[in-house]
C-alpha cells in the first residue's frame, strides 16, 4: 500500500471523498475537476484545492440534507488545503 | 429543444404508460358491463357501483403512477452509470420494478374482463379465473426473481455477501406466515375430491399445491432474501451521503416487495376476481395498496437523491 506522503492531490481529495460518496467518489471528482476547472482529473495541483473545495461546497449542499455532514466533508478537505500552506510556510 | 425532447423521453414515456393503462382501466370500470354477483350489486344502482368501485381502485391507480415513476427514476439512475460496471446490475433491477409496476394494472384489467363473462359462459369463465390467478402469481414472481438476481450481482461487486440464513428470526416469520398460508388456502378445498374444480380456484387441490402454492412461497421467499440483502448491504456501504441515498432505495424496495407479499397473501386466502365489498379484506387491501405506494415513492426518492450525485 502507498503512504499518504506519496499520493497525489487528486488520490487524497477521492480519499476523503470517498467517506462521504463513497463508490461515487472518484466519479465526482473528476466531475468537478473538469466541468469547474476545466481541466484533466490527474492534472490536480495544490493551488486548485481552494477553488475546488467552494465548488465541491455548493454542489454537496444540493445533494445533502444535513449540514453537518458537508462541513464536515468541507472541513477535511480544507486541512488538506492547509497542510499544504503550512508546508509552504516552512 | 428535440435534444432536450430526447433526453427526457426515458424519464416521461413510463408515465405515460402509466396514465394511459389508468385511462383504460377508468374506461372499463364505467363502460364494460359488470355481470359479478356482488352483493353490493343488489343495494346499488349500475352507476353508483361503478362510482363506488372507481372510489375504491383510487389508491391503486395512484400507486400504480408511484410504480411507473419508481421505474422512470431507478432506469435514469441506471443511465447515469452507463460506462461503470454497475450499470447492468442498475438497469435489471430496474427492469424487475417495471415488471412489478406492471402486473399491477394488468390483473385489475383482466379481472374487470371476468366479470364481463361472469354468469354469461361458465367455461370461459372458469378458464378467465385460473388464466388470472396465474398471472397475479407470475408476474410479480418473474419481477421477484429478476430483482433477486439483479440484487445479487449489486453486493457481490461490492464483495458484500449476506444471507436470509444468518437472520433466524426473519425465518421464523417466514416459516411462521407460510405455514398459516397454506392451512387458509388449502381450507377452501373440499376433502373428499382431489381432482374436483369446485372451490374458489377452480383447480384441483395438487395442480393449486403444485403451480400456486409452492410458487407463491418460493418467490415470498426470494422477495424476502432480496430485501434483506440490500439492507444489509445499505447499511454496510462507505459513504455517508451515498449511503442516506442509498437507503432509500432499499428501504423503498423492502417496503414494496413485503407489501405486495402482503397484498397477494390476502387477495389469495380470500379472492374477490373484481368484485366490490365492503369489508375488512377491502380495507386490508386498500391500506397494503398505501403502504406499497409508499416504497415506491422512497425508491424514486432514493433513485433521485442518487442521480444528483451522479449528475451534478
Amino acid at each position: 500500500m502507498s503512504s499518504s506522503k506519496n499520493k497525489t492531490t487528486y488520490e487524497r481529495v477521492v480519499e476523503i471523498t470517498h467517506v462521504y460518496l463513497g463508490p461515487a467518489a472518484d466519479r465526482f471528482i473528476d466531475r468537478q475537476i473538469e466541468n469547474h476547472l476545466h481541466k484533466s482529473p490527474k492534472s490536480l495541483t495544490k493551488n486548485d484545492l481552494n477553488s475546488l473545495t467552494s465548488w465541491i461546497k455548493v454542489i454537496v449542499s444540493l445533494i445533502c440534507d444535513d449540514p453537518d455532514i458537508v462541513e464536515e466533508y468541507i472541513h477535511e478537505l480544507n486541512r488538506l488545503t492547509i497542510t499544504k500552506n503550512n508546508k509552504k510556510g516552512i | 429543444m428535440l435534444k432536450e425532447m430526447n433526453k427526457y423521453r426515458p424519464a416521461i414515456k413510463p408515465l405515460l404508460i402509466g396514465c394511459l393503462f389508468i385511462i383504460f382501466y377508468i374506461l372499463l370500470i364505467f363502460f364494460l358491463p359488470d355481470h359479478s354477483n356482488s352483493q353490493l350489486m343488489d343495494k346499488l344502482t349500475n352507476l353508483e357501483y361503478k362510482e363506488a368501485l372507481f372510489l375504491v381502485q383510487i389508491p391503486a391507480m395512484i400507486v400504480w403512477l408511484l410504480a411507473f415513476y419508481a421505474y422512470s427514476r431507478l432506469n435514469s439512475y441506471a443511465i447515469t452509470l452507463k460506462k461503470t460496471p454497475s450499470y447492468k446490475a442498475l438497469k435489471t433491477l430496474s427492469k424487475g420494478i417495471l415488471l412489478l409496476a406492471l402486473s399491477m394494472p394488468i390483473s385489475s384489467i383482466l379481472s374487470r374482463f371476468l366479470n364481463l363473462f361472469e354468469g354469461y359462459n361458465q367455461t370461459f369463465y372458469h378458464v378467465t379465473i385460473i388464466i388470472t390467478n396465474y398471472i397475479n402469481l407470475f408476474l410479480p414472481f418473474a419481477a421477484f426473481i429478476i430483482i433477486y438476481y439483479s440484487a445479487k450481482k449489486i453486493t457481490h461487486r461490492a464483495q458484500i455477501n449476506y444471507s436470509l440464513a444468518s437472520s433466524k428470526f426473519l425465518i421464523l416469520i417466514y416459516v411462521v406466515a407460510g405455514v398459516i398460508y397454506s392451512y387458509e388456502t388449502l381450507k377452501a378445498f373440499s376433502g373428499n375430491s382431489l381432482i374436483s374444480i369446485n372451490n374458489v380456484y377452480h383447480l384441483p387441490v395438487f395442480i393449486f399445491i403444485i403451480t400456486i402454492l409452492i410458487p407463491y412461497l418460493y418467490s415470498w421467499f426470494i422477495g424476502l432474501t432480496t430485501s434483506y440483502d440490500i439492507n444489509a448491504f445499505a447499511t454496510k456501504l462507505v459513504g455517508v451521503i451515498y449511503r442516506r441515498a442509498l437507503y432509500f432505495i432499499s428501504l423503498g424496495l423492502a417496503t414494496v416487495i413485503i407489501s405486495l407479499i402482503a397484498s397477494q397473501y390476502v387477495t389469495t386466502i380470500t379472492p374477490t376476481y373484481g368484485h366490490l365489498a365492503f369489508n375488512f379484506h377491502t380495507i386490508l387491501s386498500i391500506v397494503f395498496k398505501v403502504i406499497t405506494g409508499i416504497g415506491f415513492y422512497l425508491l424514486a426518492h432514493g433513485a433521485n437523491k442518487l442521480i444528483k450525485i451522479e449528475e451534478l
